[in-house]
């Protein structure tokens, strides 16, 4: 049964020794490249600044992941942003296959992330 | 080289550093002689002791930087050296090692290429398949590796507003030293990390076991370890689990060896190891404890008086102690309410969820037998412990076996009283904690049989020559 496995193991080692190498970068945000559009998991963090407070909605109006994992990336991708579920208390939200319009709230700024996905700057609460 | 490749290298150049520093000063390597062979069990030793001393001080409130661990690593080494050069004519000379017959060698080679083969493999995949990223890993472990990069501490809200914020800290603080040193949050590095540490933990155990068991048992029974496909493919894992049972498996070796021959540097290393594997997860502290106990225990039956040193080991349980009160002086929740823990005395509660016990119990006897999780180390180990008990290593044998039912039993426990859907959670935990269950009895298997085969019995007293791998200062 080792003889076997260790046969797999090797195939499988070889096969990544002769195939192509990634660049860090890529290699991060590969395994999320199916969930989500990873061009704008990066255009968040160049656009939502590190001590800003953020929301996420994700919408249906097109085919998409489940919401959660959606969610769960995104949070994931966005540390040391903190995260809340309280639009009155967000600073900015993330809409993921979600009209901005819908969100209720006034803001000041809608940025396009990659398809589907916008982050928007809500106006100051007095 | 790029500036990533080279911090990844000089994160790894300080684990083994400090590693090589902590078993010089427990009396448990002879600098000078062939470092090379000791490599596994050093960077193995490094990851559990940086890891606790920058938990610790994140812990203190002070914040994890590259110069923060540069000082940590070098303050432990130099003091480390400090320690042993004092112990350094207490050390034993070598022994040479009985030349093997020819059907050894060839068991031992065969295991041997193995072994370099499906590490090898496990190395290169690391670096060059796509990492997986476990929604554990993504709602609970890395976040909190982030938060400790960006911002160099273990920041009370954003900690808690992930899952699970009780999980111990030390994985995700190896992680953002990682970061640190390669300059950027880059989770796709860390599966090469976890194999080089999977690897040494190989290594680290073969060390060891030279000392006490021939290499015609040792190499092939890694072999068969390495191969399971659960243990191969959780080689790159980002899970803690895999690291916890390395931990764990390597401090059981050590506090055996203890016991067999009454070397404390082993169990200056045991401890070293049971505080990693407390504040790696949760169940570490609980087989922890049940390991440092097994081992009192019957270190006052085998050595009376002489055996209270063992005591020793309880710091390393004890460390949750440290994990708990920086939760409660920081407001942070510190246990999971779903586990119901507090009704584990309670008779009528265990009774009505007698189910929720029995088939927990069910499923982790079946599961190595079954699918993916199907392992030929388990018959190994059965096999083993037979012989162990035939032969009459009746202390060691009786530990072992206590220390591994009993982690058995609570983890069933766990399953028992937990409110947490009973199928999904089994089905989601029982394979990878049970796991580590599994590896400590592998990693034990070939110490069992190098015991029982030795015709004499006696004690241990120095290490095997060719290598000259390690030597232990006598208590």
């Amino acid at each position: 049964m080792a003889v076997s496995h260790i046969r797999f193991f090797a195939q499988v080692g070889h096969k990544n020794l002769t195939g192509p190498r990634h660049l860090v970068r890529e290699a991060d945000l590969d395994p999320f490249s199916y969930f989500a559009p990873t061009q704008a998991l990066v255009a968040a963090q160049d656009v939502i600044p590190r001590d800003a407070t953020y929301s996420i909605v994700v919408g249906n109006e097109a085919a998409g992941p489940p919401v959660e994992i959606a969610d769960d990336i995104f949070r994931f991708w966005l540390v040391p942003r903190r995260y809340t579920t309280d639009l009155s208390q967000a600073q900015w939200v993330i809409t993921y296959n979600a009209a901005s319009e819908a969100l209720g709230v006034p803001y000041t700024q809608e940025i396009g992330l990659g398809p589907g996905v916008n982050a928007v700057k809500l106006a100051p609460r007095s | 080289m790029t500036r990533i490749e080279l911090g990844l290298l000089a994160n790894d150049v300080l684990i083994l550093a400090v590693g090589y520093a902590f078993l010089f000063a427990v009396g448990l390597v002879r600098l000078g002689s062939n470092l090379l062979w000791l490599a596994g069990l050093s960077f193995l030793t490094g990851w559990a002791v940086l890891g606790t001393l920058l938990s610790l001080a994140l812990m203190a409130g002070i914040p994890l930087e590259v110069w923060t661990t540069l000082v940590v690593a070098s303050g432990a080494a130099l003091a480390c050296v400090a320690v042993g050069r004092r112990r350094r004519d207490q050390e034993l000379p070598a022994i040479s090692r009985p030349k093997q017959g020819r059907l050894a060698v060839v068991a031992t080679v065969i295991g041997g290429v193995t072994i370099a083969i499906a590490a090898a493999a496990a190395l290169v995949t690391a670096v060059k398949s796509e990492w997986d990223p476990n929604l554990d890993l993504l709602t609970a472990w890395l976040p909190r590796a982030e938060i400790i990069y960006y911002l160099h501490a273990i920041d009370p809200s954003q900690w808690s507003s992930f899952l699970d914020p009780w999980y111990p800290p030390l994985v995700p603080t190896l992680y953002a030293t990682t970061f640190e040193f390669a300059g950027g949050f880059h989770p796709s590095l860390l599966s090469l990390q976890q194999a080089v540490l999977g690897v040494a933990f190989i290594l680290a155990a073969l060390a060891i076991l030279d000392r006490v068991a021939p290499r015609w048992i040792t190499f092939p029974s890694f072999a068969v370890l390495i191969t399971a496909p659960w243990f191969w493919w959780r080689l790159t894992s980002l899970l803690p689990d895999q690291a916890l049972a390395y931990m764990l498996g390597v401090a059981g070796l050590v506090t055996l060896l203890w016991l067999h021959d009454r070397r404390v540097g082993w169990l200056c290393l045991g401890t070293a190891f049971l505080c990693a594997a407390t504040l790696t997860k949760l169940e570490g502290a609980a087989f922890a404890a049940i390991l440092a106990i097994v081992i009192v225990v019957s270190g006052i039956v085998v050595h009376r008086r002489k055996g209270l040193v063992a005591l020793v080991l309880l710091v390393g349980p004890l460390t949750s102690l440290l994990w708990r009160a920086w939760l409660g002086a920081h407001h942070v929740a510190s246990s999971n309410s779903d586990l119901n823990q507090s009704q584990l005395t309670s008779p009528g509660f265990l009774f009505d969820r007698i189910h929720r016990l029995t088939y927990a119990i069910k499923y982790m006897l079946e599961a190595p037998w079954q699918g993916d999780y199907r392992t030929p180390a388990i018959i190994f180990i059965a096999v083993a412990v037979t012989i162990a008990v035939v032969r009459r290593i009746t202390a060691i044998t009786i530990a072992v076996i206590a220390w591994l039912t009993l982690s058995f039993l609570a983890l069933a426990a766990t399953y028992w009283t937990a409110t947490i859907d009973l199928h999904f959670y089994v089905a989601t935990s029982a394979s990878r904690v049970g796991g580590t269950i599994i590896v400590s009895a592998a990693t034990i298997t070939p110490l069992l049989l190098g015991l029982a085969l030795r015709s004499d019995g006696e004690a241990v007293t120095a290490t095997s020559g060719g290598e000259g791998a390690v030597s232990a200062a006598e208590d």
